[in-house]
């Protein structure tokens, strides 16, 4: 680690800890907790995404699938710390059914049966009422309880999933410098040199995909359990794109980039607020610049400050 | 060691090896030569896995492996360094690098040793060890693509035209490493090049590839001096 590496990332830290220092709005907190949320679910979709290069856009169905099994699991009763363990069941299992298939063939297909997916999460939570809540969504969920132990109020909250997001991005940079990060770069770069360099593409990109699904699993998981309400709309289509959003602003393939780009797109429609209908004109132009000022997304940005920033 | 008998390959309707013979011997360089759409790079991709052929069979080690995966037969030590080279852009040098040992569980002294042994060969890539694969000029990206198969410890190696757009300088560097390896490890090689002189010279045996079929075939220094061969890839 060099002063190049470790400079951005004690001074993001500093900050991140300091905020609840000076703001202690609930709203403000709640937002970047959501935000914070966002960040690790971008953070699963560059796996598939950002690093072997496939299109997936169920990364949202994803969240939705952790957030309503620990809803439900947690309202029939169930401790909170098996809820963890559910939701990374019911994804991994969802995602190897979409993966197997479709993963073997070049291409498209994962955004097309990915798109699919989202649609059948979505309708059957909107349908299945009873258990779902429907479009009203699941209301009083209970919080994170670790044998009585758990957080109380948005500011502990926070602190929770600053390190989880913590955690979650350092897991993604291990594996980056893995023999399973080579491979995955490789596989997005030339998936036939990546063959006839012994790289098993196929369970590549399933392992990447499963591994994203993971992450948006656990962070749906702590979503429902923090926030204490979910619905549909936290987990639509549009929150799909969203998600593609941004990891393109942020950077794709890169780890701050993720946070920069889910950190950023989810406060600036909340900051934007005034602007009423406006805002998402202002939205709109504000992610066409960075993609045609920076194609390679915010992240990409700091390799263009001067030496004396600590980064080339 | 590499057998292929009778090896038939279509595209479609269009039939592109019609029935092809040859081998390879332990240790040995053969050279692979023949004009544009004469067959060789799909004779080679084939061999790797990367096509089916319709028949014909392809013996490894004495093993049939028709129908293996194609990063299955890396791991046997039959390695294709793929025409146009095709590194890995997003990747440095060293990662490149360790990515041609994914066909096998290494210990780290191990792709170690690999990695001393390639830029023993290739300086110049120790040189570039943490730059991107993207920033190479064209002979770099050659020795990579040349060093990466090479750690994946073949026994045979395939090589896809090596002298594609290269300046002469580099190509006559690339084609002595080629030799240097050969005497030095026993590493056979399949050459194929449509810079005829060049292979020819290399190589201890040569095939002549024309339209799908062998046409010649015999020691090197034989075909180079055939008058057939000079007028046809020679120039005269």
């Amino acid at each position: 680690m060099t002063v190049k590496h470790w400079f951005p990332l004690a001074l993001g830290a500093v900050v991140a800890l300091l905020i609840p220092a000076v703001t202690h709005d609930n709203y403000v907190i709640q937002l970047l907790n959501i935000a914070i949320l966002n960040a690790i679910v971008v953070l699963g979709l560059n796996f598939a995404t950002g690093w072997v290069g496939q299109i997936n856009f169920g990364q949202a169905a994803f969240y939705g699938l952790g957030a309503y099994t620990t809803g439900i699991a947690t309202k029939a009763g169930l401790p909170w710390i098996t809820t963890p363990f559910l939701s990374v069941v019911i994804v991994m299992g969802a995602s190897l059914v979409l993966g197997l298939p479709t993963l073997r063939l070049r291409t498209y297909y994962l955004a097309m049966t990915t798109i699919g997916f989202g649609e059948i999460v979505r309708l059957i939570i909107v349908h299945w009422e009873p258990v779902t809540g429907g479009t009203s969504g699941l209301r009083a969920i209970p919080g994170i309880n670790v044998f009585g132990i758990g957080p109380q109020g948005q500011i502990q909250h926070y602190y929770l999933l600053i390190v989880v997001l913590g955690l979650a991005a350092s897991i993604a940079a291990r594996i980056r410098q893995s023999s399973l990060g080579r491979a995955m770069i490789a596989t997005k770069d030339s998936e036939i040199a990546a063959e006839q360099s012994g790289v098993d593409t196929t369970r590549t990109k399933l392992i990447a995909f499963t591994i994203g699904a993971v992450y948006a699993g656990l962070a749906g998981c702590l979503y429902a359990s923090s926030i204490r309400f979910i619905s549909p709309d936290s987990f639509s289509g549009t929150q799909a794109i969203l998600l593609m959003t941004m990891l393109i602003v942020g950077g794709m393939g890169s780890i701050p980039g993720c946070i920069i780009g889910a950190v950023g797109l989810t406060i600036l429609p909340e900051a934007l607020r005034f602007l009423g209908q406006w805002y998402l004109v202002l939205y709109g132009l504000g992610v066409i610049a960075v993609i045609v000022l920076a194609p390679g997304g915010l992240a990409s940005l700091a390799s263009r400050l001067p030496r004396w920033a600590g980064a080339r | 060691m590499l057998k292929v008998d009778n090896l038939r390959v279509s595209y479609g309707h269009i039939e592109v090896l019609k029935g092809i013979s040859f081998s390879v011997e332990m240790g040995e360089i053969v050279a692979l030569i023949g004009g544009n759409g004469a067959g060789k790079t799909t004779t080679l991709s084939t061999i790797s896995g990367l096509l089916r052929p319709t028949s014909g069979t392809i013996s490894w080690k004495g093993e049939n492996i028709h129908g293996t995966a194609v990063e299955t037969i890396v791991g046997t030590g039959l390695a294709h360094c793929p025409e146009g080279r095709r590194i890995f852009p997003g990747l440095t040098v060293r990662e490149n690098l360790i990515t041609g040992t994914a066909s096998r569980a290494y210990r780290k002294a191990e792709v170690e040793d690999d990695l001393a042994l390639v830029f023993e060969l290739f300086p110049r890539l120790k040189e570039r060890i943490k730059q991107g694969g993207w920033s190479l000029s064209g002979g770099e990206q050659q020795m990579l693509a040349i060093g990466r198969a090479l750690m994946s410890r073949p026994s045979l190696l395939m090589l896809d035209e090596p002298s594609l757009g290269l300046a002469p300088i580099v190509i006559e560097q690339v084609f002595d490493k080629i030799v240097e390896l050969n005497k030095r490890t026993g590493l056979g090689v399949l050459l194929v090049e449509q810079n005829s002189a060049m292979a020819l010279e290399v190589a201890a045996r040569a095939f002549v590839l024309e339209t799908g079929s062998i046409t010649l075939s015999g020691s090197a220094s034989v075909l180079a001096n055939d008058p057939r061969i000079r007028e046809a890839y020679l120039g005269g």
